[in-house]
């Protein structure tokens, strides 16, 4: 198992190199460094010196869209691999530019048998592109799709199954998204092909009168962390990332964090 | 639902000022959707959205488009104050991001903000905005290859300018300003006011020369004089198509031109003069040294 690790983020990179014997590895936004020198290949360069493994996670591979893929993007990802090795890499079960237009969000697909087979497609082309495991993460969304065609268990896991890929399983994105659609997180967890799950996200997320909008930017609540604890104890996974990507806390407070997740993969029955 | 038609119309709603309007209300949303190219089914699922949810969207999209341009552009945002944020949703409606990558959201926004009327109150607006790029676009840019030159190789006298060759910082671009930008945002640095002294407000031709050092990487600019600008341009271009000259070759050009105006400067003069340029190059990080 890689452990439990910690998103690279600038605003907290030294006091994350300070802590190698915490953090067990980290996860980076590939965009943040493809095609770029100075200070953003340094930090890469000193992460590796210091021995942590990394694993890129991507936010514009556009995995969902209807455009081709972007060349120049697949090209800059393969050379910044090159430089990091990853054991494997991710993105999100969205669209995130269409008509060349990049929207810089993670936007949702609808539940449909176009859409399966449209992602399933782009999947099987990334995974002919690479020679690392592809995984796909489940991303909270707000829109109401209703499950006319498919509930989003069905979409998720027919696409992991026909594109034979690994998956990238966002605890929190389980619960929001349980929360705001009126399903059971367990009824999710019963219906996706939960061995495939190789990653797991766990965050904080931000309660709205009407709406819970999934942040990154709270400590972990502990209904998410319940989630992680069921998820644990049915399937192994070979890595847990503690995401924080706003109002970031002094480095004790995400230590207390992953102190917390190391508890419960120790108790953890599988 | 086509799945062509849900990603265009969501980018409609959520990246154009008709979507944007269509998003105030349940009858402007069915007014958007009414004469998008949709089936009634399509056109059902979009009506039938919560506002609030399709709202979120919208809130997010444009959200870390600001967050971004407040982080490029700190000071032009400070001059700006209460216009930022009308301007920032102009700009986001007027140049939709076709890069991956979200830094290059700025690449625009110098051009966008000197044809808005803030330049009316700010005639230097569009220059502090693109010396704030260049500096974001520097310090991200892609490490040069050099070849294998010595840091300590300095030329102390006018035998080594004729036997070394310079090599230059190429993480570095010329700028030619109006205005003194650095002045500007020295004093946008130590005053939170937006009320700037007369004479900043005075066009004063500069010649910038912004660059990235190599350890720590930080942006530096260093205020040339003509002829310098002449002599470090004419050696990033040398760089550039892989030409090598010495330091005098280089300087050769520049002596006959200064002579015409000072024809009693002596080359062994000038080349002394020049030394003391070198080292201060030098120990700025805008030479690295030499072959």
């Amino acid at each position: 198992m890689l452990g439990v690790g910690l998103g690279l983020r600038r605003s907290i990179f030294d006091e994350t190199m300070m802590h190698r014997q915490d953090i067990d590895w980290l996860e980076i936004v590939p965009e943040n460094h493809m095609g770029k020198g100075g200070g953003s290949q340094e930090m890469l360069e000193i992460a590796m010196e210091k021995g942590f493994p990394i694993i890129s996670h991507g936010v514009n591979l556009s995995i969902g869209s209807t455009d081709p893929f972007n060349e120049i993007y697949l090209s800059e990802l393969k050379a910044l691999f090159k430089l990091i090795q990853p054991a494997w890499f991710s993105d999100h079960l969205c669209f995130s530019s269409v008509g060349g237009i990049y929207l810089n969000d993670l936007v949702p697909l609808p539940f449909t048998k176009e859409a399966v087979d449209h992602v399933v497609k782009r999947i099987k082309e990334i995974q002919s592109q690479f020679d690392i495991p592809f995984l796909i993460e489940n991303v909270s969304y707000y829109v109401a799709f209703g499950d006319e065609e498919m509930t989003e268990a069905q979409f998720l896991a027919e696409i992991a199954e026909r594109a034979d890929c690994g998956l990238l399983l966002d605890v929190n994105n389980i619960y929001v998204n349980a929360q705001n659609h009126g399903y059971s997180s367990e009824d999710f967890l019963n219906n996706i092909p939960l061995e495939r799950t190789v990653q797991i996200h766990i965050a904080g997320h931000l309660k709205q009168e009407r709406l819970i909008v999934d942040t990154h930017g709270s400590e972990v609540c502990n209904e998410v962390f319940d989630i992680l604890k069921t998820v644990l104890n049915r399937v192994p996974v070979k890595a847990i990332l503690l995401e924080r990507d706003n109002n970031i806390p002094d480095i004790s407070e995400l230590l207390a964090e992953i102190k917390q997740i190391r508890q419960i993969v120790a108790e953890s029955s599988v | 639902m086509s799945l062509v038609a849900f990603e265009e119309t969501l980018k409609n709603l959520l990246m154009t000022p008709e979507g944007s309007a269509a998003l105030k209300s349940s009858e402007a949303l069915k007014v958007f959707i009414d004469t998008a190219v949709l089936s009634p089914a399509e056109k059902n699922f979009f009506l039938s959205q919560p506002l609030e949810r399709l709202d979120q969207y919208e809130f997010m999209v444009f959200a870390n488009v600001v967050d971004t341009l407040e982080s490029l552009f700190p000071f032009t945002q400070q001059l700006l104050k209460d216009q930022w944020q009308p301007l920032a949703q102009e700009y986001f409606w007027k140049y939709p991001m076709t890069s991956y990558q979200l830094i290059h959201v700025g690449e625009a926004f110098p051009e966008f903000i000197g044809n808005t009327h803030a330049i009316e109150q700010y005639p230097f607006i569009e220059e502090l905005a693109l010396y704030e790029w260049v500096e974001a676009d520097l310090i991200a840019a892609v490490n040069p290859e050099y070849p294998d030159f010595k840091k300590t190789l300095i030329p102390t006298s006018p035998q080594e300018l004729t036997e070394l060759t310079p090599q230059l910082n190429l993480t570095a671009l010329l700028l030619q300003l109006n205005y003194d930008i650095s002045e500007i945002i020295t004093f946008l640095k130590d005053h939170e006011t937006d009320e700037l002294p007369a004479e900043l407000l005075t066009p004063q031709s500069k010649c910038m020369w912004i660059y990235r050092t190599l350890s720590p990487y930080r942006c530096r600019f260093f205020e040339l004089t003509p002829l310098l600008a002449v002599w470090l341009s004419c050696v990033f271009h040398l760089h550039e198509i892989g030409e090598t000259q010495s330091y005098s070759q280089t300087l050769d050009p520049l002596y006959e031109q200064l002579i015409k105006t000072s024809p009693g400067l002596s080359r062994t003069e000038f080349d002394h003069q020049f030394l003391q340029i070198v080292s201060q190059l030098m120990e700025s990080q805008i030479l690295l040294g030499s072959l």
